[in-house]
């Protein structure tokens, strides 16, 4: 996954990281091991792929990220808009509600959003 | 190495025979549990893992070797490794004999030895490369609550890794999937089905040029998780309503299949044919208490009869033990060959000594009937050496002798015939089978062959008086 996105194991690693940063490796490797079962050499093995991908980066032993929570998700929206919905956002929002309605604070929530983003 | 990779080809065989009869047995037992049925398969196990046969494979194979020995006519100096004796035999040859058509045999045997060991190695790797792929694939899975790991780059369930074996779950599967086949899944564990699947990974690397290796593999991985689906549906079962359970798990198959059939050592959860284990888990039932004995019994019988050997046949006595024991036998004063011909001594022609340079007396009987015109004894000294002579007129005549003297020899626990044609044993006795086209004619004029056992090396100047 070139574009942004990250694989499921790839998330909540990121996830460690952004609650964590900045996080020494060996603490790091020790939260790893606790919350997904990770060997150490699985860790520093999966913490080297997202140095390659720009994502994260190890200035002596401190383990910092280079990506945003919200970067990550955009790219994961992006690519489901795009692809299972062809581009049509109105689309997905549609098939995410599903048959249910919206509360008054979700549907103020989107009005307010709706407005942020409305161009011109 | 070419004589390990000639026992592997008569285990390879012998294994591949039983593998038919499992097959059949199998096709009949179609309606009985899986974890009866999955016994059968210790019986083709055993017999590609440890070198001993039945006593009707090993005379198929001494059939065998009767025509290959035609071939051989030509020179047999070979043969005997290290028996000068051969050679001195094998100077009655012409000269002419070419040293080139030698040894054809020995010369595929060496190749088909090589090739063999090449193709052990090829697939070995292409199995380690594969495995390494599947663990790299899953290196980003997390653990969960299940003590499962989970990852988003499968589609399929299966199990990896052989001494902390794990679970590894894709991550789309509704609740009621999940439940089942963590179940399937830990029934494997718990069994110790990966090492299982191992062993027989194992046995048919080595056995590899057999098909039916292949096909008995394929077919216990089927039973293996047949067994596994079985066992999850009793359990599952106990008192509650059948059907509902039943079609969750066959939903649980179809969507869990996985697009390409996956022959590698791992235990998947989902199969590109699901139809097979989809009717067993519709149709099985709890069977009843008796019927499963009966069956079980059934299926032990059965791998018995396929591991053991009849009644009356060499058993696993090791082959020093019964050279040890003929050595004992033929240490009396007169060992009687004959016994083993079936020719009656009253056939006795005549009877000559023969002094050998080595310092023991032997003795040339002639036995005057159509098959057996010499035998040659030794009597007293310390030795024990005898040989057996068979003068044939005809090619035929010798192949039917040759046959006749092996079973003999076979059927009498004190012979041992060991190997294609040689034997050595630890204090350096050879014994080997050989073939002689000899140029001698008969009175008739035509030409003689001669087959000759020998237990141990004879001083040339007897051998010379063989004639």
């Amino acid at each position: 996954m070139t574009d942004g996105r990250v694989s499921a194991g790839e998330w909540r690693f990121l996830n460690i990281i952004w609650r964590n940063e900045p996080v020494g490796s060996g603490r790091l490797v020790e939260l790893c091991q606790q919350e997904l079962g990770w060997a150490k050499s699985t860790t520093y093995t999966r913490l080297h792929i997202l140095i390659a991908k720009g994502m994260v980066e190890n200035k002596q032993t401190i383990v910092t990220s280079l990506i945003s929570r919200e970067q990550v998700q955009a790219s994961e929206s992006a690519y489901v808009v795009n692809e299972t919905f062809e581009g049509s956002l109105p689309g997905f929002v549609a098939a995410f509600l599903g048959e249910r309605k919206l509360t008054e604070e979700e549907a103020d929530a989107l009005r307010k959003l709706i407005d942020g983003y409305r161009e011109g | 190495m070419t004589a390990l990779f000639l026992q592997i080809l008569n285990m390879s065989l012998a294994g591949g025979v039983i593998i038919l009869a499992v097959v059949v047995m199998r096709a009949l037992l179609w309606r009985a549990p899986r974890k009866w049925v999955m016994l059968l398969w210790i019986a083709p196990a055993v017999r590609l893992v440890c070198p001993v046969g039945l006593t009707a494979v090993f005379s198929f194979f001494a059939a065998m070797r009767a025509p290959q020995t035609a071939l051989r006519t030509g020179n047999f100096t070979n043969l005997d490794l290290g028996g000068a004796v051969m050679e001195s035999v094998g100077n009655i040859l012409p000269a002419e004999t070419p040293a080139g058509s030698v040894n054809h045999l020995q010369t595929i045997e060496n190749v088909a030895g090589i090739m063999w060991l090449a193709g052990m190695a090829v697939l070995l790797a292409i199995e380690t490369f594969r495995y390494l792929k599947m663990k790299a694939l899953v290196s980003d899975a997390y653990v969960t609550e299940s003590g499962a790991y989970e990852t988003d780059r499968i589609s399929s369930p299966f199990i990896l890794g052989i001494i902390r074996p794990r679970i590894y779950l894709p991550l789309e599967m509704g609740a009621d999937t999940r439940k089942l086949v963590l179940a399937h899944e830990r029934y494997h564990l718990r069994k110790r089905d990966s090492l299982i699947k191992l062993a027989a990974r194992a046995i048919l690397l080595v056995h590899w040029f057999n098909p039916l290796a292949w096909l008995a593999y394929r077919l216990m991985s089927e039973d293996i998780e047949m067994r596994c689906d079985e066992a999850v549906l009793a359990e599952l079962c106990r008192g509650e309503a059948n059907d509902s359970i039943r079609k969750a798990y066959s939903y649980a198959l179809v969507s869990m299949a996985s697009e390409k059939t996956q022959m590698h050592s791992s235990l998947a959860f989902g199969e590109r044919k699901v139809r097979r284990r989809i009717m067993n888990v519709l149709r099985w039932k709890e069977p009843k208490k008796w019927l499963s004995a009966v069956l079980a019994a059934v299926c032990l019988i059965f791998v018995v009869g396929c591991v053991t050997n009849p009644a009356g046949a060499p058993q696993n006595v090791s082959f020093e033990e019964r050279l040890e024991r003929m050595q004992e036998l033929s240490g009396k004063k007169e060992l009687d060959a004959l016994k083993l011909m079936g020719v009656a001594a009253s056939s006795l022609t005549s009877s000559t000594e023969v002094p050998g340079s080595d310092g023991n007396s032997y003795t040339k009987n002639q036995y005057d009937t159509a098959e057996l015109q010499l035998i040659l004894e030794c009597n007293g000294g310390t030795i024990t050496n005898y040989t057996v002579l068979l003068y044939c007129t005809t090619e035929e005549e010798l192949v039917a002798n040759y046959r006749k003297v092996d079973e003999a020899l076979r059927k009498n626990h004190e012979y041992m015939i060991h190997g294609p044609y040689q034997y050595r044993t630890k204090d350096g006795r050879s014994i080997s089978w050989s073939f002689v086209d000899n140029q001698q004619t008969t009175a008739e004029g035509m030409p003689r062959f001669i087959l000759s056992y020998r237990s141990a090396l004879m001083p040339d100047d007897v051998v010379q008086q063989l004639r």
